[in-house]
């Protein structure tokens, strides 16, 4: 069967590959173009790893077929950073160690940054509930939420 | 080498004990980092394993004829492409291996022995062109009985799983061939004598489900074996030599052939030691005359990896009125899964060895049946053996109305006292972090209603093993440390802290690198909690060489003797009768190598003893609600003894997901099987492990008991902390609601059916 | 002078002796000396970890062993292993042709089998051995199994008649298609009597 050319966004630059119907947007970011960030821990929409932005919105992208990237605005790890400069929730990940293997970093991260879009100010349990789709089985989430709450004042104070 | 007993305790360190920013951070957080699934080569195939859709069968023959022909299938192996390794247990020193048994484990042979055993693999262009090839190959079974329960295994005309197996270890062992693999027992006094003269005594029956390490990171490889027979392989694992090995022993290659490169790696807890697809990818490569990458997908990493055993444990403690532990005995019955090799005997060394009791008999066996062979998770066997015996020391608290940490602490080894399985303790902290549990607010903190307090302990030896290290110095002055042990949690940046506190520098100048087979000395696994006290010895040790060769250097540039140079805080220092040469700066001396001797490297290796056991108390607060079942822990506090926590930030990460396991081992988690022996729960949904919203934040203290057996004093941290939450939430539990419960994971439903049975079904 | 301390189940070997003084500066000669008095012990204490007053060393053979110390022989500790992995190995490769002394020291007629050359995939690479005796017993690997039953028949003739010979096996070589070399590969082998 012939492949389906997609034409898309991905982190702000145009992009276009060849993929087969049955192709997750997971398969397509992760081979043909080689853009390792995003993980792949389950393929159902269980763990959070292969979490990206699609069109405004934490989605798992194991579960987006790559053709529903079409005309679409696609953001991943690779493009959370501002150039050479980490973003509040990258630095605080790193100061308070919220990572042990790093496995689930990016898709924490992914996750985390669109969390403080939405909710400038979270308390503990709303962060700890909406990033439940986020699984670690390394540090217990302590560190994680942490990082995740003095991101969220770091923010809060660059746009004070 | 040889360690300074009280330096540890003593000395003022600079850079250890600090919390930098992990070397490897900025590509995690930018999702840089490559771990095995993110590697590819030109030209690569894709692997795929095909399993059995029985837990118990003989295959009588094979046929890959079809599969053969399916466009952009390249390659297709079964048991006729791999070695016909014998099985049996092969001593190496004081461990050893069964190398036809981890060889079937990967390949099956004669039979398959549990539902998801491998027994073929395609390589293809594309994943879905191996996949439809697989569905092709036809077997024929001889379908057999399986045995998918203890009780099956143990019953009187059970189903053998391997002809000719017969029980070792201690006796009386059963006559004939037999599903008791192994049976074990530490004895000491007269338990007889011990129950007689106790005044209380407390048993009972506990079970145990089936539990996998849960690592977010499926097994991947990618194998690449060329025109000469050489072969490269990367993948994640605990330790890239064993891998070497195991390559070398199950595709039949010759081991200095092989080059393994140790990816990162997204979790192991025991559980990516072992091999399960490096030798199959190495063999459809060699087949194929291309590289091979093979992923497990997450329903193949509940079906076909290595969890670790289910078990039946009954056990009864003997104790005076005044609280003293006079008879402690167990029967324990763990699952080994496939072949033989359950942890039952380390659940028997550790189960009641934190207490003095002079009365014990501690008994176990290994059982073989059609599940996944079981491989290591994180302290393996001791979680479960502490679940028995720290439920058991919380009823004879109550029922000697004595705060369970004062019992504890009453019966607590300390220095010269015995283990069960025979030598004395040396320098260790159980008492000391009873009485900072004891004095930490979290246990004075007031409970509410359906609230429950529960306290538990636990231990686990903490491993030596070899370990080798090289340090070398730039001519900028900067250093690398390299070392063979990949880094699970954190490890390398305590290499680096290691190493720059040896040379006086600031750990930014310290580039800590994890190596492939040929470009590092040996290492044993990342496992046992042996990393940073064993390799790091190997660390400190090179540099300390590095720093003799930074000083013999000044000495010639200065023309003094070496003894009149001192190393201080990065620089040499002239001293005695030289003082007046002043001091020159690590850089200065780097910058002149070429004209003093060369370039400075210096490698270290280190066999050492056992590190020596870290215990760890913790206390656990949950809620229970009534009406739902759900158990919420909303406190919890982790209280161990360290050593030297080198990077207090990774040592505290410990604390916290270590608990978190066993929270969910206590709380959720548990394989659950249907009645031809297939898991049904293999994916995250339903193998539910514990979220974000599931935990509160986990409170730490780390204790300081320096080991004298290294040089600042490091005991291993990773394991401990998994063995006590068994026993702490259970013990929560029971203060919560009233009940004790006897089976996990004590999910909703069954404590709903406990509450509503007042009880009788816990 | 040190002290050895047996567990219950080890004192079934030392005629209930639980605790013994043995003078011995290292545990290579402990070993020695304990197995000269308790000959069953042999196999237990050459796999056993060793605890010098409770530092317990796996790989304790030459660790010295200074005045006064107790001294146990206890289950290893240890954190998964790969050089377990490479010892067996080597044990198992070299033991093919100690184990062809055995044979012949017992009177059996004793061929071997030598992979000289292989060439493409094949499972046994160069200098692998087999080797078989009059009666078809053979221990060791010139192949992956699927050209072992070929080999051994053919080293039954040897012994019979006492000429050597050489064997390939092959997609090209005819007698080869009834065989089958699985992995695709060539091999020759040379069989030989050993005298």
């Amino acid at each position: 069967m012939a492949k389906l050319r997609v034409e898309t966004t991905i982190n702000g630059e145009e992009t276009e590959f060849l993929c087969s119907g049955q192709d997750s947007l997971l398969d397509v970011l992760r081979g043909p173009l080689a853009m390792t960030g995003t993980k792949e821990g389950c393929t159902t929409g269980d763990c959070g790893a292969c979490s990206i932005v699609l069109d405004g919105r934490l989605v798992p992208s194991c579960l987006v077929l790559a053709a529903e990237a079409e005309g679409r605005v696609v953001e991943t790890i690779e493009g959370v950073a501002d150039g050479q400069k980490l973003t509040a929730v990258q630095q605080q990940f790193l100061e308070h160690g919220a990572l042990q293997c790093g496995i689930c970093t990016p898709g924490f991260i992914i996750a985390a940054e669109k969390l403080l879009e939405k909710n400038p100010d979270p308390t503990e349990e709303e962060a700890r509930y909406y990033l439940a789709g986020n699984l670690c089985r390394c540090t217990g989430y302590d560190k994680i939420i942490r990082a995740v709450l003095d991101a969220a004042a770091v923010r809060r104070e660059e746009r004070a | 080498m040889s360690a300074d007993t009280n330096e540890g305790q003593e000395r003022k360190f600079k850079r250890i004990g600090t919390r930098p920013i992990r070397h490897d951070g900025l590509d995690k957080v930018t999702g840089r980092a490559r771990f095995g699934a993110d590697y590819a080569l030109p030209g690569m195939l894709h692997g795929v394993m095909v399993r059995s859709p029985y837990a118990h069968a003989r295959i009588l023959s094979i046929d890959i004829s079809q599969a053969e022909k399916v466009p952009g299938v390249r390659a297709v192996v079964t048991r006729d492409d791999f070695p016909d390794v014998p099985i049996g247990w092969i001593p190496a020193g004081s461990t050893g291996v069964d190398l036809g048994a981890n060889a079937r484990t990967v390949m099956a042979r004669e039979k398959v022995l549990f539902h998801g055993h491998a027994f073929a693999a395609v390589a293809a262009t594309t994943e879905l062109a191996a996949r439809e090839a697989g569905k092709l190959i036809k077997v024929e079974w001889e379908v057999l009985t399986p045995v998918l329960s203890l009780e099956q295994a143990l019953a009187k005309d059970a189903p053998i799983l391997h002809e000719g197996q017969e029980t070792k270890g201690d006796h009386p062992t059963p006559e004939g061939d037999s599903n008791i693999a192994n049976q074990v027992c530490f004895e000491g006094g007269d338990i007889a004598a011990g129950f007689e003269e106790a005044d209380v005594i407390v048993e009972g029956h506990f079970e145990t489900p089936m539990v996998h390490q849960g690592y977010i990171e499926p097994h991947a490889c990618l194998a690449n074996v060329r025109e000469d027979g050489t072969c490269e392989v990367w993948c994640p694992t605990q330790g890239a030599f064993g891998v070497k090995g195991e390559v070398a022993s199950i595709a039949g290659i010759e081991p200095s052939l092989v080059k393994v490169t140790p990816t990162e790696i997204g979790g192991g807890f025991g559980g990516k030691i072992p091999v399960y697809i490096e030798p199959v990818a190495v063999v459809l490569s060699r087949k194929a005359a291309r590289p091979v990458k093979i992923t497990m997908s997450r329903e193949e990493v509940f079906r076909g990896s290595g969890p670790t055993s289910g078990s039946r444990m009954w056990a009864r403690i003997g104790a005076k009125s005044d609280g003293t532990f006079v008879a402690v005995e167990t029967k324990f019955d763990f699952e080994a899964g496939a072949f033989r090799g359950s942890p039952v005997g380390a659940a028997c060394m550790t189960v009641f060895s934190p207490y003095n009791c002079e009365n014990f008999r501690i008994f176990g066996r290994d059982i073989v049946l059609n599940k996944p062979r079981v491989a290591a998770y994180r302290a393996p066997g001791a979680p479960i053996g502490a679940f028995a015996a720290e439920s058991l020391i919380d009823e004879l608290a109550m029922k000697l109305d004595r705060n369970p940490i004062d019992l504890r602490i009453q019966n607590a080894v300390a220095e010269g006292d015995r283990a069960k399985y025979g030598p004395r303790f040396g320098t260790i902290g159980f008492k000391e972090v009873l009485e900072a549990t004891r004095s930490h607010p979290h246990y004075k903190a007031e409970l509410g209603p359906n609230q429950g307090r529960g306290v538990a302990a636990g231990f686990w030896f903490n491993a030596g093993m070899q370990s080798s290290a090289t340090v070398s110095v730039n001519d900028d002055g900067s250093a690398v440390v390299r070392t063979g042990n990949p880094d699970i949690g954190g490890s390398r940046a305590s290499m680096a802290l290691m190493c720059a506190e040896e040379l006086g520098v600031d750990v930014a100048r310290v580039r800590p690198l994890v190596g492939d087979t040929d470009s590092v000395g040996y290492c044993d696994p990342t496992g046992g909690s042996r990393v940073t006290y064993a390799t790091g010895m190997a660390v400190i040790e090179a540099t300390r060489q590095v720093v003799d060769h930074l000083r013999a250097r000044a000495a010639t540039i200065w023309d003094i003797e070496l003894d009149a140079v001192e190393w201080q805080d990065g620089n040499a220092v002239a001293i005695n009768g030289s003082a007046e040469k002043g001091s020159m700066s690590l850089e200065d001396i780097a910058r002149k190598m070429r004209l003093t001797g060369g370039p400075i490297v210096s490698s270290a290796s280190v066999n050492p003893p056992a590190a020596g056991p870290g215990f760890g108390v913790h206390v656990c607060d949950l809620e229970v609600d009534p009406e739902t079942g759900v158990s919420k822990v909303i406190r919890y506090t982790v209280v161990q003894d360290a050593g030297k926590a080198i990077h207090p930030t990774y040592v505290e990460g410990q604390y916290q997901g270590g608990a978190a396991q066993g929270i969910g081992w206590a709380l959720n988690e548990e394989y659950l099987w249907d009645a031809e022996g297939k898991v049904e729960n293999a994916g995250f949904l339903d193998y539910r492990i514990p979220v974000a919203s599931d935990l509160p934040m986990i409170d730490t203290v780390i204790v300081e008991v320096a080991n004298p057996l290294h040089p600042y004093g490091v005991r291993g941290v990773g394991e401990t902390p998994i063995v006590p939450p068994l026993g702490a939430v259970a013990n929560a539990m029971r203060h919560a609601t009233g009940i004790r419960f006897h089976r996990l994971p004590m999910s909703p439903p069954r404590v709903l059916d406990a509450l509503d049975s007042d009880g009788a079904s816990s | 002078m040190v002290t050895v301390l047996f567990s219950n189940a080890q004192s079934r070997y030392t005629n209930g002796d639980t605790s013994i003084q043995v003078d011995a500066k290292r545990v290579d000669q402990l070993v020695r000396l304990l197995v000269e008095r308790y000959a069953e012990l042999e196999d237990i204490l050459e796999h056993a970890a060793v605890s010098v007053d409770g530092v317990i060393h796996n790989d304790a053979l030459y660790v010295p062993l200074p005045d006064s110390v107790e001294v146990q022989f206890v289950g290893a500790v240890a954190g998964g292993s790969g050089e377990a992995v490479s010892e067996a190995l080597l044990s198992t490769s070299s033991n093919v042709l100690r184990e062809a002394q055995v044979w012949l020291e017992a009177g059996r007629s004793v061929a071997v089998a030598t992979v000289i050359e292989t060439w493409g995939s094949s499972p046994c690479p160069a200098g692998s051995q087999l080797i078989v005796d009059a009666d078809g017993h053979f221990e060791g690997s010139v192949s992956g199994g699927c050209v072992e039953g070929a080999v051994i028949e053919k080293a039954c003739e040897v012994l019979a008649q006492g000429e050597p010979a050489i064997l390939e096996f092959g997609v090209a070589d005819e007698e080869a298609w009834s065989v089958g070399l699985a992995c695709g590969g060539r091999v020759k082998i040379y069989v030989e009597q050993l005298l």
